[in-house]
């Protein structure tokens, strides 16, 4: 029996490797169609596709995605606390400079609401203030709640603008970064006023 | 305009300024790619003076810091390539730069105004507001850094800087600019085939990884995992051009070392990405230092990956030691990531050491790979005798999220079936020596994370589980791998070899 040639097993091994690459690509495809069934779903089953956290749209609104975020009822006071230094932020156009707030921080929230979760009037924490403020915040003695008169007239002024998790701002004739925290005579309301609007006087 | 699509126009002419002087040692496309990897990272530079300074980032220090990230890799560059001979690819187009601005600028001003993003308490409490105390007054914490680490911290930075408030534009891009590497990747590997088989095999592969619901997801979400799986496969597609294995300019022969700089850089992200992420940095790197001593690496080459990854890991390590010390922490003490920027150093001088000494055993075929792979077997023996009942529980969470529970559908039945059909069904006289090194990347990402995990926290069932997100990360380099495999296939059935 003749021995094999160099170049006959040269062929030999390129037919197995044609043969073994075919066999590869037809499995290869075969098995990349069940990939394709993921697209599928995501066109057909958008906000279903992987996640429990579903794909929202706030955009560029820290305030709104916190009402995307999860509705846990303990982290409420997390969201209201974003909810007034964002407005702070947004009256200074740029960072707080100052963030005075009641050291008794209680102050600034009635007693509990109907709803058994306190939805309806979420509290405010310190170290989230603190934090979110990019550490602003002065504590500082004193009662937060404003006359109905003074904030009637705010309102009147058009200078009042009510936010998410019963927060407002109150905006000043020019920018400022210098804010003190207040609330009605109900403390339902937190709001974020300019030191130059607010009764408190601040060093 | 927009601040994400600010923040992503700025970092694009960060990284074509930076790797301006290289440009044509790389090519157009590997040049354009490389540019939002490359231009990110120099945000973390700016973090790293704003929290050495105590000051926040302003306008001088994000142009002084972005200048001196410019300048540092640009330097890096010309060094390392200085006897490397002249740039071996034509001019970069000038209208190939008008072509990637106005994607990038249509891409994240579409994402800009869609809104569309996805995030959990990670994002909302962490990482958004992290990065704007980082913008407005330079500070950061001990459970900031072992929590989070720096470089999204930084990112949004530079977000807020720009004057946004709620940075989601720039996942999308990191999301687009993975796919684009992806796309690249197994454009070079099928570089033995036609233009346009090389196109439709780029094209479908790439298809298969953006028609994946994970990868949808992971593009939108406000979290380190996007940012990481697009560093690992820069890192891994950064080693292949630079020995030529993806893409057939010197086939082994020889290195690029600009590649070697950038994949570099990309480990170095790796490492600063997240609280794991010197853990994960280790699956780039042992590919990396597997790479070098394979091609006999000079010690020119050695330095040219290891100096900016050990360099720019090493600056803002200080930058945030100088700020917070040696930092505490449940997750990432500051101890820890300077035994790892240690440990890296050390193998640097190694395989410097190495570098004028005969390796032939070492050197030859997969040999390094399989030094690394025997090294790994004792330690996770170790940590598995130590984990003890977590690892079993860790293992039987991982697995069970992967195959059923962690909402992958099909992916990963599909990356095993890819993985044991290219072990059983591979023809010889096409093989590309850089599908063993990428297989390799899989499986020391499985390694690392049984480790980490089995150490740390056994995880639990459901999509939340930290393994089950963190396994996308190395999702794209198994389409990577994908596309290395039928690209030999493909070379095999239509008679094309080297």
């Amino acid at each position: 029996m003749a021995e094999e040639s160099p170049t006959d097993r040269t062929t030999t091994s390129r037919r197995a490797d044609v043969v073994t690459a075919a066999i590869a690509l037809v499995l290869f495809a075969a098995i990349s169609l069940y990939q394709v069934w993921d697209l599928r779903a995501a066109v057909t089953d958008f906000d279903g596709w992987w996640a429990f956290f579903k794909p929202v749209y706030p955009g560029d609104d820290f305030v709104d995605a916190t009402l995307d975020a999860e509705q846990i009822s303990n982290w409420h006071v997390y969201y209201r606390s974003i909810t007034v230094t964002t407005a702070a932020r947004r009256i200074a156009e740029g960072r707080i400079d100052a963030l005075y707030a009641p050291e008794r921080l209680y102050l600034t929230w009635g007693t509990r609401a109907d709803d058994p979760t306190d939805y309806d009037r979420p509290g405010l924490r310190d170290v989230s203030l603190e934090g979110l403020s990019s550490r602003a915040v002065i504590w500082n003695d004193y009662d937060p709640v404003l006359p109905d008169e003074l904030i009637e007239r705010w309102r009147s002024e058009g200078r009042v603008t009510d936010m998410e998790w019963k927060a407002a701002a109150v905006s000043p004739d020019e920018p400022e970064s210098e804010f003190v925290i207040h609330t009605d005579m109900d403390r339902t309301i937190v709001y974020v006023v300019p030191a130059s609007l607010s009764p408190l006087e601040v060093e | 305009m927009p601040a994400g699509v600010a923040l992503t126009l700025v970092s694009l002419l960060v990284g074509w300024l930076a790797l301006a002087p290289a440009r044509r040692r790389i090519g157009t496309l590997g040049y354009h790619l490389a540019a939002i990897p490359v231009g990110l990272l120099g945000w973390v530079v700016c973090s790293a003076a704003a929290m050495a300074l105590g000051v926040g980032f302003g306008w001088l220090l994000v142009i002084v810091g972005l200048a001196a990230w410019v300048a540092l890799v640009a330097g890096c560059t010309l060094w390392v390539t200085r006897s490397f001979g002249e740039p071996h690819f034509a001019k970069v187009p000038w209208w190939s730069y008008i072509v990637v601005l106005g994607v990038l600028a249509t891409f994240s001003w579409a994402v800009a105004t869609a809104g569309i993003t996805a995030y959990s308490a990670d994002g909302w409490s962490q990482y958004v507001p992290d990065g704007m105390v980082m913008s407005e007054i330079g500070k950061t914490s001990g459970r900031a850094l072992g929590h989070r680490m720096v470089l999204l911290t930084a990112v949004h930075a530079g977000y807020f800087a720009l004057g946004g408030e709620f940075p989601y534009v720039i996942h999308p891009v990191m999301g687009l600019v993975t796919a684009g590497l992806l796309f690249a990747g197994v454009w070079w590997a099928a570089a033995r085939s036609s233009r346009l088989v090389r196109g439709a095999l780029a094209a479908i592969v790439t298809t298969l990884l953006v028609s994946n619901a994970v990868y949808l997801f992971m593009s939108l979400y406000i979290h380190s995992h996007m940012i990481t799986a697009m560093y690992i496969l820069a890192a891994i597609v950064a080693t292949g051009r630079a020995v030529g294995w993806l893409g057939r300019e010197r086939a082994g022969s020889s290195t690029e070392p600009t590649w070697l700089v950038i994949a570099g850089l990309a480990t170095a992200a790796v490492v600063l990405a997240r609280p794991d992420g010197a853990a994960y940095s280790l699956i780039p790197f042992a590919v990396a230092a597997a790479v070098l001593v394979r091609v006999r690496a000079q010690a020119a080459e050695v330095d040219a990956y290891f100096a900016p990854l050990v360099g720019t890991s090493a600056l803002v390590t200080a930058g945030a030691m100088a700020q917070t010390g040696v930092w505490e922490s449940d997750k990432l003490p500051g101890i820890v990531l300077l035994a790892f920027i240690g440990a890296q150093a050390m193998v640097w001088i190694a395989l410097r050491w190495l570098s004028g000494r005969d390796t032939n055993w070492l050197a030859r075929g997969t040999n390094a790979v399989r030094a690394i792979v025997a090294l790994d077997v004792p330690v996770l023996l170790v940590v598995w005798r130590r984990a003890g009942e977590q690892g079993v529980a860790a293992v039987q969470n991982m697995t069970a999220n992967l195959l059923s529970q962690g909402g992958y559908r099909f992916v990963w039945p599909y990356a095993a079936g890819v993985l044991g059909m290219s072990v059983a069904l591979r023809p010889r006289t096409t093989r590309n020596p850089y599908t063993a090194y990428v297989l390799f990347a899989i499986v020391q990402f499985f390694a690392v994370a049984l480790a980490v995990h089995a150490l740390t926290h056994p995880g639990r069932l459901g999509w939340g589980d930290s393994f089950n997100r963190v396994a996308f990360h190395i999702l794209p380099v198994v389409y990577l791998y994908a596309g290395l495999y039928v690209s030999e296939l493909v070379a095999a059935v239509t008679g094309q070899r080297d």
